[in-house]
């Protein structure tokens, strides 16, 4: 059954969610690069969706330089999913 | 922020399309390099070919192991590869699509493993060992090279 979400529709946010998808997790900075969006930008969605609790952020020292680690929360990916339900249902 | 959009279907379509856009885009994140694909599909044509070949603990159980060993080498090589690079490979499946999406080509890999041996040992035919590893191994390639990210929703 599909939920449609505000805040996950938006296109940045939906892009950003879309790809949390479909890995663990993935680098801030590999995320940035592939959405194409500024460090600012994508920040702020981050920001956003991790306020809702659908994003965590884990920050490690790995290889000497200090990682940002982003990942879909389950919260997040259940309503992600539900929301991508609920845009198929419109369509049909 | 939970409710009913008020949004067109083609809006939803737009979206959709975005969404798809973006999933495949992911896989170029999160599939191996060419050289460790060819690696990890050789290796696997490898186990297939040589578990269809053995035969009273001939040199084909040999072949066995150290198709094993290499494919899961590969297979570290490959997860830490992903790692280095900025991405992390999902395991483990969280939706059932996505659990249909490994099972799916899990059944076929065990068929032909399972089939190429009962043809060779049992029917005696000589050339089903080398057909069932190539059809592992360039499925596997195959697979890893486009469909490296586990599906989450249909098209």
């Amino acid at each position: 059954m599909g939920r449609f979400n505000a805040l996950i529709h938006a296109p940045n946010r939906l892009k950003l969610c879309a790809l949390l998808a479909s890995a663990a997790e993935i680098e801030f900075m590999v995320l940035r690069n592939h959405l194409e969006v500024s460090d600012s930008v994508l920040s702020k969605q981050i920001k956003l969706l991790r306020e809702a609790g659908f994003v965590k952020l884990i920050k490690r020292k790995e290889y000497g330089r200090q990682r940002t680690w982003i990942s879909l929360s389950n919260r997040g990916h259940k309503a992600f999913v539900d929301h991508v339900g609920e845009l198929k249902k419109i369509v049909g | 922020m939970e409710n009913d959009p008020g949004i067109t279907p083609d809006d939803a379509r737009l979206s959709l399309d975005t969404v798809s856009r973006i999933t495949d885009s992911a896989n170029t994140l999160v599939r191996p390099p060419f050289w460790l694909n060819i690696v990890l599909a050789i290796s696997f044509g490898m186990m297939t070919f040589s578990f269809a070949s053995m035969q009273h603990e001939n040199l084909w159980t040999l072949g066995l192991i150290i198709g094993g060993i290499v494919f899961v080498l590969a297979m570290m090589m490959y997860l830490y590869t992903c790692k280095l690079l900025g991405a992390k490979v999902k395991l483990f499946p969280d939706t059932w699509l996505s659990l249909g999406s490994i099972l799916g080509p899990a059944a076929i890999y065990m068929l032909v493993v399972l089939g190429g041996r009962a043809l060779a040992d049992g029917a005696g035919i000589a050339w089903i060992p080398y057909l069932a590893g190539v059809v592992n191994g360039t499925l596997l390639s195959y697979m890893l090279h486009n469909h490296s990210v586990m599906k989450f929703q249909g098209r």
